[in-house]
């Protein structure tokens, strides 16, 4: 034990001998001022933060020389802690400087970034828009597409629609045409055949009329004739009996004055009331002639006289003609006198022609 | 004889003078304020979490210098306040540092997500 003990004091003793003898250690203010030196070179404080930098550096140069000279710590002490401190101020001042300036950096290229990131931003935006605009164009091209075809459709079917329609009303028009036709067929036939029943009855009518019109003919031509051979036989049997004439005013016959009268006397001679009643009885026979008996005279004597003898001659003819069954209102007498001469009263022969009586048979009217 | 005693007494008051300066004038309480000023300006600029060796070697050097002033050894009082004041400055620079570091690093972060986007938007944009 007390060998151990011995042994090491002795080692102890030989350390702290060797200890002594060895040059000692600069303190750890000048070997921290030396590292902060260098990490403020490092740092470029001796350029950007230069009178600190060279503040520090004279400190630790005095630091330093000091420590060489005498290795006396305590004389360094504050000279190596100033250094320590002012080329950590050094450092830092650097260090935030170069922030700075950093920063400044970083902040122009935050700043072109973000005017980059604007730019690409709108460029994506626009060519999204432009893509939008192309998808939206699409959709609207595909769209109007969709709504042609449709449209196209819709009209096919419309114009199918509608010539069907058309066809249908062309059927019904032409049905209807038909029946129109038909209708007018109808129509003008049956006017046709009122028509021509209508001509068929005036052609009827027109028979029957022209029928009843030659029959009438027939019966005014064969009463005409009928009168025409009466009258003929009537002239042919009178001529027999005395002179006959007809004219305008009817038929007419003479009974001379000097044959049937005495001069200045009225009455019929006895020998001619015979040929008078012969006469009286043909005209008898002809009752539909009304008698104007008529008495004239010559131009000798007074007027007077002679009209009221003209007269007298025409009653006794009347007389007679009465008396042979001629009805009174068939005769009418008038006696002209000397006015109605029908030769030259200078003359015996005329004076004899005028004095007559004539009988004018005149049909009467019906 | 005279003009050798003159310039020997100037040498003599100065070396005098030059003796009783070697102690140096304390440290004022404004001195002190200044650098306590100086040390809260690094504590607000961050330099409690970004630096806080040199913020506590401050303290402690001002805590030196206080203590040196006490004991009436004004140049010890004197080099330790200024050394907590360049140290407070060092910490407060290494504070703002950190910092602008750190802000630049978010933006170049922020520059990196960007430039990766435009270059995703360009590739898309190449796309047919």
């Amino acid at each position: 034990m007390q060998n151990r003990i011995w042994s090491t004091s002795g080692l102890l003793w030989g350390v702290l001998t060797i200890a002594a003898c060895a040059t000692p250690g600069p303190p750890q203010e000048l070997v921290d001022a030396r590292l902060a030196i260098q990490d403020a070179k490092s740092a470029n404080a001796d350029k950007r933060a230069t009178r600190t930098y060279d503040s520090a550096a004279a400190n630790l140069d005095v630091a330093n020389k000091s420590w060489e000279k005498d290795h006396d710590a305590s004389a360094v002490l504050h000279q190596a802690r100033m250094a320590e401190a002012e080329a950590r101020k050094a450092q830092y001042a650097a260090e935030a400087e170069a922030a700075d300036e950093a920063i400044r950096r970083e902040n122009d290229r935050k700043t072109r970034h973000e005017i980059a990131l604007r730019d690409a931003e709108l460029m994506v935006l626009r060519k999204k828009g432009q893509e939008g605009e192309l998808e939206r164009m699409k959709a609207l091209g595909k769209e109007q597409e969709k709504e042609h075809e449709q449209a196209a459709l819709d009209a096919q079917e419309k114009l199918a629609a509608e010539h069907a329609r058309a066809e249908n009303e062309a059927a019904r028009l032409r049905k209807e045409n038909e029946k129109l036709a038909l209708a007018a067929e109808e129509t003008r036939a049956e006017r046709e055949a009122a028509r021509l029943r209508e001509e068929q009855d005036k052609l009827a009518a027109l028979s029957a009329e022209q029928a009843r019109a030659e029959q009438a003919e027939h019966e005014l031509a064969r009463l005409r004739a009928e009168h025409d051979k009466s009258r003929a036989e009537l002239i042919s049997t009178l001529s027999r009996l005395a002179k006959v004439r007809e004219e305008a005013r009817g038929v007419i016959v003479t009974l001379p004055g000097n044959i049937y009268f005495n001069v200045n006397k009225a009455n019929v001679k006895p020998a001619m009331q015979t040929q008078l009643t012969k006469i009286a009885k043909t005209l008898a026979a002809v009752p539909d002639q009304k008698l104007l008996i008529e008495g004239h005279t010559d131009s000798d004597g007074p007027n007077e006289y002679n009209l009221s003898l003209s007269e007298s001659r025409a009653e006794s003819v009347q007389k007679i003609f009465l008396d042979g069954e001629i009805a009174a209102e068939r005769m009418e007498i008038k006696g002209y006198g000397e006015s109605k001469p029908i030769a030259d009263n200078s003359t015996p022969a005329g004076k004899a022609q005028n004095r007559r009586v004539e009988i004018v048979l005149v049909p009467m009217k019906q | 004889m005279r003009t050798v005693i003159g310039p020997t007494l100037i040498i003599v008051i100065s070396f005098i003078g030059i003796g009783c300066a070697s102690s140096g004038p304390p440290v004022t309480p404004v001195q002190l304020a200044d650098t306590e000023a100086t040390i809260r300006s690094a504590e607000s600029a961050g330099a409690f979490e970004r630096a806080p060796d040199l913020l506590q070697k401050s303290r402690q050097a001002l805590g030196a210098a206080q203590q040196a002033s006490g004991k009436g050894d004004h140049r010890v009082a004197r080099e330790r306040l200024l050394e907590a004041t360049t140290q407070a400055e060092a910490a407060r620079a290494r504070a703002q540092a950190e910092q602008k570091k750190s802000e630049a690093s978010t933006v170049h972060q922020q520059a990196d997500e960007l430039e990766a986007k435009v270059k995703l938007l360009q590739k898309q944009l190449q796309a047919p």
